[in-house]
């Protein structure tokens, strides 16, 4: 379990990034974390593996306070954090190597690690590029491989830090896709951080920061309802809910809480052709 | 005049064993004052393209013209070159000096211009991004957040005043406002100064927007080149080259596959709402 006590955070420059953020999250939960730039969501990533410390409050990851040096390699080793620029994340000329590296780091004996990498890449369908090199590889699959490597770890949390922003539309589906797999089958806890309205469909619950404070926190169709409120702090509705709320405000059809192209043609089929 | 592009075709490490073509004949015209949106999958040869277009590369063969002048040709590349704004995707990379002040002047300095006609530049050019001048002038770009650095990057660029402004993914990265807002200025400074604008997009539903023209990029060949309602009615072509069709477009191809009667070219969301509205009142085959 990862809790966040009335955590407070001010960089340098002086600007509050959060001012008394509180929130839970269960093991094997996936929360989506939204907000537009600014609002202090990546902030709050960077504290849930002691990369950034609270400059007042605390972050207790399964009972270890994020501010004890001594628990800082176990924190790590529980919560791993893919950020949104892969080139950044590359650290070695082999994708095997790459993927190793965070578990070498960690001390694992080399037969586990060999074991550890081929899963880790067959997690994320990558495990026929283990020889290759990454700069050769497509951002998607540079993401991939930086999931991977979190992976070798064997984290319980993984936390994703806008980790489609710079992807095209298929990588950035992949991505989801894998993550919603490890999710599902791993029962790994997810906390995935975007701007992209559409990832946050079908997660357990949606936390919405503006101005460094959770602003709202629901489950996706709760969130979703509240279009107006989300465009006024410079966010936006997935599509499909975009498409609903203006055919409702015509009286042309009420598509209820569809959220997906799927389940609103569905309903329009329902209220429209009767079938 | 234009911006023509001939017979343009571009070879990676021509003549080794590596050699990779990954543009193949490439001919098309950029009018002026017209929006293009240049759209396709990752590897298609969108970058190699634009940076041929202000002569940032050279073609294996064929051609590129700028208004008249040969890009091919040293001598004349330069006169082609200032005509051409470009902005790319990473715009931490195109910032440098002290100030914003000083980064957005930096251009209008190199064409030469008086003291005052600069700051006149600058201070339009940070008005057209939404950069307020008292707050930011004299601040350094390392200090700016994501969008503000983008918008400095935009700034020092439109104060060129270019002939055609051609962008990189102008709004990866942004949030939902974000693109909006930086959208909305593009079209902006199109309308205010008249330039052309070829702009780069995953987004579909960004290009549907904006664009008068879309070009689509197959495996470095001009796939198709039409109006978006021409381009975007090729739902099926589209997805399978991995490129994600406007939501719009998607909806209405699943709403006839459910026996919704529709008209082919729909591609927003206000012409998906229309056809439904027309499709209630009864007209059943509009």
């Amino acid at each position: 379990m990862l809790s966040i006590n009335n955590v407070s955070f001010t960089y340098e420059s002086g600007s509050p990034a959060l001012s008394n953020v509180s929130l839970r999250i269960d093991d094997g939960e996936f929360v989506c974390i939204v907000g537009h730039n600014g609002s202090g969501k990546s902030t709050l990533a960077k504290m849930l593996n002691g990369l950034l410390l609270p400059t007042e409050g605390t972050v207790i990851v399964n009972g270890m306070d994020t501010a004890d040096e001594d628990r800082l390699l176990d924190i790590r080793r529980h919560v791993g954090i893919v950020f949104q620029n892969p080139d950044n994340q590359i650290v070695t000329t082999v994708v095997r190597e790459d993927v190793a590296f965070g578990p070498e780091n960690l001390g694992i004996p080399t037969e586990e690690m060999i074991v550890r990498v081929d899963e880790a890449l067959a997690a994320v369908g990558m495990e026929s590029y283990a020889e290759s090199a990454p700069h050769m590889l497509s951002g998607g699959q540079k993401q991939r491989i930086a999931i991977a490597g979190m992976l070798a770890m064997e984290p319980n949390v993984l936390v994703l830090d806008e980790a489609t922003a710079m992807l095209d539309p298929l990588g950035r589906r992949d991505i989801i896709r894998i993550v919603r797999e490890l999710h599902e089958k791993k029962g790994i806890t997810v906390i995935m951080i975007t701007q992209y309205m559409e990832e946050a469909i079908g997660v357990d619950r949606v936390i919405v920061m503006n101005g460094g404070q959770v602003w709202m926190e629901g489950t996706p169709a709760e969130i979703f309802a509240r279009g107006d409120e989300l465009r006024s702090i410079g966010l936006d509705v997935p599509a499909a809910v975009e498409l609903r709320e203006q055919l409702k405000e015509k009286g042309i059809a009420d598509a209820g809480d569809a959220m997906t192209l799927e389940e609103l043609s569905k309903e329009l089929c329902r209220s429209l052709l009767n079938t | 005049m234009p911006i023509v592009v001939e017979h343009l075709t571009h070879v990676y490490q021509s003549g080794s064993i590596n050699a990779y073509t990954a543009l193949k004949d490439i001919n098309m015209t950029i009018e002026d004052g017209e929006f293009v949106g240049l759209i396709g999958h990752t590897g298609s040869g969108k970058s190699t393209l634009i940076q041929q277009l202000n002569g940032l590369m050279q073609p294996t063969s064929g051609r590129v013209t700028v208004d008249g002048f040969d890009m091919n040709d040293k001598k004349q590349r330069a006169g082609g070159r200032a005509l051409v704004g470009m902005v790319f995707q990473y715009p931490d990379y195109q910032l440098f000096d002290e100030t914003v002040y000083r980064d957005i002047s930096f251009g209008p300095k190199n064409l030469k211009l008086d003291e005052a006609e600069i700051d006149r530049r600058v201070r339009e050019a940070m008005d057209l991004v939404g950069l307020d001048f008292e707050e930011f002038a004299e601040k350094s770009p390392f200090e700016l957040s994501g969008g503000e650095k983008r918008r400095c990057a935009l700034a020092g660029i439109i104060a060129m005043y270019p002939k055609y402004l051609v962008l990189d993914e102008p709004m990866a990265g942004l949030d939902p406002s974000g693109r909006r807002a930086v959208l909305e200025m593009i079209d902006g400074f199109r309308k205010r100064l008249g330039c052309a604008v070829v702009m780069v997009s995953h987004s579909m539903d960004d290009i549907a927007k904006a664009a008068d023209k879309v070009i689509v990029l197959r495996g470095g060949e001009i796939f198709k080149c039409g109006t978006p309602a021409e381009i975007f009615s090729l739902s099926d072509e589209l997805n399978e080259m991995g490129l994600e069709p406007p939501f719009a477009a998607r909806m209405a191809s699943e709403l006839r596959r459910r026996g919704f009667a529709l008209p082919g070219s729909i591609y927003t969301n206000e012409a998906l709402v229309e056809a439904l509205e027309s499709f209630k009142r009864g007209d059943k085959n509009v």
